[in-house]
């Protein structure tokens, strides 16, 4: 099975530097999300391992075989890597079975059975095999695309942002299609992607980048707990940021006092908490004595099922020159408390020192 | 403060050393990639320059006082204000009409739109003599600029429906639609949309015309006319020694690298592939109310009937004056034969000459790749006599054994023809996205194969357009063919030339017929071509 390995990759247009000292590793059979905002670099770094564009410096490897080191250079057709582009860039004068077969050698006798296979394995209907592109649906053309990748037995997949075109109950069905094809086939695969909640889903590793750089690289649970920083934090989902103190295990801040798991810091820190460690209860239940602090419901946005409510904190000790806090929560709408009532704020779990 | 300068310079320095060390691996494994294409569209590109060398060193030759003497005189800037007013009058009245003709026929319910697209193209089928011919025999006062005006547009304005509306046809009819929604009405949605989005189309089209007004030497020395391209004819007719006529065609030579300049300017650095590489839908026509579909119907009838209807009413006129005896039909098959022959092979030469340069200039683009293409565009736009008086001296100097032999006529084809082979692939190629390359690159296909299977398919109709243009041109060609073909070739339009030069315009009438019936069924083809290949 494959490993990727890069290694010290830089990329420059000009002056703007769209990979700056790259270094990732992709396990055999493993899935890995690359997630940035848009104009991260990110599709650029696949590009490259793609090989439709080469680094200025650095080295990437596939299985140790060297695909690209200085001069040395492995072109695309040569690499066997697999790439579903972001709206599947099927070829418009093939019929969908030439699309897909596009990759195998015509006098492979097998073809036709590989072209039917594939599309089983893709939950298309051979039927649409005579069909041409331009009458699929867009979630059908994806399909296809990732068909046609996997027919030469790729040893490495790369999807560019390939359910972006997709709305939105269509995305997790492909998603979910896509995952289980390459689980099935257990080919590595990697994909890009500018939505997190899409990254963390599908990957077992996750990459961030940000500017040509990749800040952080981890397990999915690992970076959205523990996130590097304010930005990567915020980038993988909501995140609450306030002021603290820490002493011996405990950090002391507007919300009371939150254990956490680095005992040997102390001093003035930011810390983080994802919003659904918070607990809301309303003042007449809460236990007397027990941790956590008071807040006014200020704003309540309906939402269906669940509700943003915008909460105000009394001014903090820490924080004499600002104004009161307000942070947002979500909550059951049938619990969500009414605008202007007081509520008893408590914080599950551990806060992550920033 | 010098020395504060002197650091930032320093500063500048290094980074742009850096730069150049960060590109360079980058640019290597490029050029190890294109290598091949790049030689092969260097070879073309040197050969198109022969005939500019040729008049170069006729130049250097005969020293820099003579040169002055026989440039700077008073009847050069006579020829210059009429080529000027001929171009700047000739080329918009052909964009309008183009681009006009192409939306109609193409994306409105207009009646007939297939019939009018084949009128349209169909006037590139009738010889520019012939045209001249024509109208010189229905109306003998006519003379002049007016005339060259109207001749001009008659023959040339296909060169401008053919890219636009081929270009329409693969058009996103998506940005129309968003471009709605934005609140553009209707016609802020052709001009600020679909017109710029046929810039690529429309400037390689006006190319192409004012390349044509520069060379042509039959249609307005007909009509006594007077441009380069006829004086030229005339002082190689009456003095024979070539200063003279090669130093008007260096002036002649700068006036379209003047023309090449202005279209590099506009054609612009914005990318014309559709963003997204996905299938487009169909595109719909619009509307038309009854009575702009009347008057348009009056329009394009009218026009018709100026472009198509006076060649053939006077030909017509000809053949029924001659009846059957003018048919000499050993002599006609013979020509129809030779005719065939030269151009299918010159077409198939010239289209496959144009792939390495069109691809690169889009897929590549750089200044090393502009310079070559601007290289393929001079020798088009030399008129076919000073290619073809440098291909014989060169020929008779340098290559003995192809001196009047088919390789040399055909070479003189491919000078001649590339420009309209090539802007027609460039314009193709512009349009089949880079992404559907990198995809089958992806999928084991090696770039070559890529480039061949995907590319080259999308592009086939422009290519194909391309060919066919060269084909018609090539039937039409007349002075290359008469100085360089081997002894004993006549073709269709050397024995129309022959005849009519007799004054036996009875006899030149089934000459031009045949040449008029050879280029119909291709306009069709064309057409029908273009239109399957875009889904249709």
């Amino acid at each position: 099975m494959s490993t990727l390995e890069l290694n010290a990759i830089d990329k420059s247009y000009g002056p703007l530097r769209v990979a700056e000292k790259i270094d990732l590793s992709v396990e055999a059979g493993s899935r890995t999300a690359i997630v940035g905002p848009s104009g991260s670099g990110k599709t650029t770094l696949l590009r490259m391992i793609a090989g439709f564009e080469f680094p200025d410096r650095g080295r990437i490897s596939l299985d140790g075989k060297v695909l690209f080191d200085g001069p040395a250079a492995v072109p695309a057709h040569q690499r066997r890597i697999g790439y579903v582009p972001q709206d599947g860039a099927l070829f418009p004068h093939m019929s969908i079975a030439a699309n897909i077969g596009f990759g195998l050698s015509d006098n492979n006798a097998g073809k036709p059975q590989r072209v039917a296979e594939l599309m089983e394995l893709v939950e298309l209907d051979a039927r649409m095999l005579k069909s041409w592109p331009h009458e699929l649906s867009g979630g059908q053309q994806q399909r296809v695309a990732l068909a046609r990748a996997l027919a030469q037995r790729p040893t490495l997949m790369l999807l560019d942002e390939p359910f972006s075109a997709l709305d939105t109950g269509l995305r997790t069905s492909i998603r979910k299609v896509v995952e289980q094809v390459l689980a099935e086939t257990g080919v590595t695969s990697i994909l890009v992607t500018h939505d997190q909640a899409e990254a963390l889903s599908f990957a077992d590793q996750l990459a961030v980048m940000r500017r040509g750089k990749l800040v952080q690289v981890g397990r999915p649970r690992d970076l959205y707990l523990h996130p590097n920083d304010e930005e990567a934090a915020r980038f993988l989902g909501d995140a609450i940021i306030v002021p603290a103190r820490l002493e011996s295990g405990w950090a002391n801040c507007e919300l009371g006092q939150i254990p956490i798991l680095d005992c040997t810091r102390t001093g003035n820190v930011q810390i983080m908490l994802r919003p659904e460690q918070l607990q809301l209860r309303d003042t007449v239940t809460h236990e007397k004595g027990s941790d956590g602090c008071l807040a006014t419901v200020t704003e309540s946005d309906f939402g269906g099922h669940v509700s943003l409510l915008t909460l105000q904190l009394p001014s903090a000790p820490l924080d004499m020159h600002h104004e009161a806090r307000v942070i947002q929560v979500r909550s059951l709408s049938i619990h969500a408390p009414k605008v202007g009532s007081t509520v008893f704020l408590s914080v599950m779990g551990h806060a992550h020192v920033l | 403060m010098s020395s504060g300068q002197s650091s930032c310079v320093a500063i500048t320095t290094s980074d742009l050393l850096k730069n150049a060390a960060a590109a360079a691996p980058r640019r290597q494994a490029l050029v190890s990639l294109h290598w091949p294409v790049f030689g092969a569209a260097m070879l073309v590109s040197l050969l198109a320059l022969l005939p500019l060398f040729f008049v170069l060193a006729v130049a250097i030759q005969i020293g820099w006082y003579t040169v002055q003497e026989l440039v700077f005189r008073p009847r050069v800037g006579e020829l210059l204000v009429n080529t000027a007013l001929l171009v700047t009058i000739t080329v918009p009245l052909c964009v309008a009409f183009g681009v006009a003709m192409a939306w109609l026929t193409e994306r409105t319910d207009l009646p007939g739109a297939r019939f009018w697209s084949l009128l349209a193209i169909a006037p590139l089928a009738i010889p520019a003599f012939v045209h001249s011919y024509a109208w010189v025999s229905l109306v003998p006062s006519i003379h002049g600029l007016p005339a060259a005006v109207l001749l001009s547009v008659i023959s040339y304005s296909p060169f401008l429906y053919l890219p636009v509306a081929a270009a329409l046809r693969r058009l996103d009819p998506g940005i129309e639609d968003v471009a709605a929604s934005l609140g553009l009405r209707p016609w802020a949605v052709f001009f600020r949309v679909v017109l710029p989005q046929l810039r690529l189309a429309i400037w390689g089209g006006i190319l192409l015309v004012a390349l044509h007004l520069l060379s042509e030497y039959g249609l307005y020395a007909m009509i006594r006319f007077d441009t380069f391209t006829t004086a030229i004819f005339d002082q190689f007719q009456s003095t024979y020694n070539g200063p003279a006529a090669n130093m008007l065609a260096g002036v002649l030579a700068l006036s379209c690298l003047a023309m090449l300049a202005l279209e590099a300017a506009k054609r612009g650095q914005a990318r014309y592939a559709r963003l997204g590489s996905g299938s487009a839908r169909l595109q719909r026509r619009s509307l038309m109310n009854r009575s702009t579909t009347a008057l348009v119907l009056l329009l394009a009838t009218l026009t018709s009937a100026l472009a198509l209807g006076v060649p053939l009413i006077t030909l017509g006129k000809w053949l029924i004056v001659g009846g059957t005896k003018v048919w000499d039909w050993a002599s006609i098959l013979s020509a129809l034969q030779q005719t065939l022959l030269l151009a299918s092979a010159g077409a198939a030469l010239t289209t496959c000459a144009a792939i390495p340069m069109a691809w690169l200039s889009i897929r590549v683009p750089g200044r090393l790749q502009r310079l070559l293409e601007g290289c393929n565009y001079v020798a088009g736009a030399l008129p076919g006599i000073v290619v073809a008086l440098a291909l014989v001296t060169l020929t008779v100097k340098f290559a003995r054994p192809i001196y009047q032999t088919a390789i040399t006529v055909l070479l003189a084809y491919m000078l001649l023809f590339l420009p309209r082979a090539l802007v027609s692939l460039r314009a193709g190629i512009a349009q089949a996205p880079v992404e559907l390359e990198n995809v089958a690159r992806s999928l084991g296909r090696t770039p070559t194969q890529s480039v061949w299977l995907i590319t080259m398919r999308l592009a086939a109709p422009s290519a194909a357009a391309g060919a066919a243009l060269v084909f018609l041109g090539i039937t039409n060609e007349l002075t290359a063919t008469l100085l360089l073909a081997p002894n004993g070739t006549r073709t269709l339009a050397t024995g129309f030339w022959a005849l009519s030069s007799e004054i036996d315009y009875v006899a030149a009438a089934p000459y031009a017929l045949i040449m008029i019936v050879l280029a119909l069924p291709l306009a069709w083809l064309l057409d029908s071509q273009s239109r399957r290949s875009a889904g249709r």
